[in-house]
């Protein structure tokens, strides 16, 4: 038994989904396999569920990556306290009208928060706030004014 | 222990015999459905688990079957108990999976990946003994795409 080499899939699965996105990056490359394993749909589903659980709202610096604007988009961020990346899952309300708005992501009241506003017009905006138990909607401004616009679009 | 309690008796591939508590034996899923299938006849047989690896097991059942044990307490045993050789985490890595304990292999993989996490793709394979079945051009390709990754 002392081989690792028999390692089965299911349990090289169960480790790796434990392991730090930057890592888990550079493991790729290990082999053919492992490069398999690590981008499998399934296992990106797993990771980022152990990373929500092992992740913290504070301490961390986040980012928000639009991988493809038809489909993916992630929320990554850098944990200080254990030097390491990680992904949050996209919230529902992202991934269900990507294709009509536009979303950045902020910092309010000290917490992690998502803006949108509607593609060309801009005549609406809405924010989302991260609380205790997920995403909840702060607020909702059918016209905003052209001020707010140029503020929203600084970064 | 009151009269009604039932043993089991495990017997691992090295054909040594260990008898436990039902109530302890069925942490493991395995023997768990073995038990309400009632297909256990007097021994059941650890095809995948040698002895020195069963009694690591029995220690974590037993410890995790204590009544009033503080979870302190038990993050303590966890603690000390993952600080074994590399080789040791495997076979147990391979009985928690056989016997299907879905706390212990949990916790069990979080130390490995623990372990390996800070390491290079030249180190996990080493680890792992794993061949390299890149072409140098795909393992090229892979390296410039994550740059960021091996820094």
């Amino acid at each position: 038994m002392e081989n690792p080499n028999n390692l089965s899939r299911d349990v090289l699965f169960s480790i790796l989904v434990r392991v730090p996105v930057k890592s888990l990056l550079r493991f790729r490359c290990v082999s053919v396999s492992w490069n398999d394993i690590i981008f499998r749909r399934e296992f990106k589903k797993d990771h980022i569920d152990q990373s929500r659980a092992l992740g913290r709202v504070m301490g961390c610096v986040y980012w928000y990556k639009v991988i493809d604007y038809s489909k993916n988009s992630a929320v990554i961020y850098f944990d200080m306290k254990s030097d390491e990346f990680k992904e949050l899952p996209t919230p529902s309300f992202v991934r269900d009208s990507r294709k009509k708005y536009l979303f950045h992501l902020t910092v309010s009241k000290g917490r992690l928060s998502f803006y949108r506003l509607k593609k060309k017009t801009g005549l609406e905006l809405s924010m989302w706030i991260m609380g205790d138990d997920g995403w909840k909607l702060l607020m909702k401004i059918a016209e905003v004014t052209q001020f707010l616009l140029d503020k929203g679009t600084e970064d | 222990m009151s009269s009604s309690t039932k043993f089991l008796t495990l017997k691992t591939n090295d054909k040594e015999e260990f008898v436990l508590d039902e109530a302890i034996a069925i942490r493991s899923q395995t023997i768990k459905n073995m038990v309400e299938d009632d297909c256990v006849s007097n021994v059941i047989p650890l095809p995948n688990v040698d002895s020195k690896t069963m009694i690591k097991v029995i220690e974590y059942w037993k410890k995790h079957s204590e009544e009033g044990i503080s979870k302190d307490k038990l993050m303590d045993f966890d603690k000390a108990f993952v600080k074994v050789d590399q080789s040791i985490l495997y076979a147990l890595i391979l009985a928690a999976n056989f016997l299907n304990d879905a706390e212990m292999l949990d916790m069990i993989c979080q130390e490995v990946a623990n372990r390996i996490k800070g390491k290079t793709p030249e180190e996990i394979r080493k680890e792992f003994n794993i061949e390299n079945d890149f072409t140098p051009e795909e393992e090229e390709e892979i390296r410039n795409e994550n740059v960021w990754a091996f820094e």
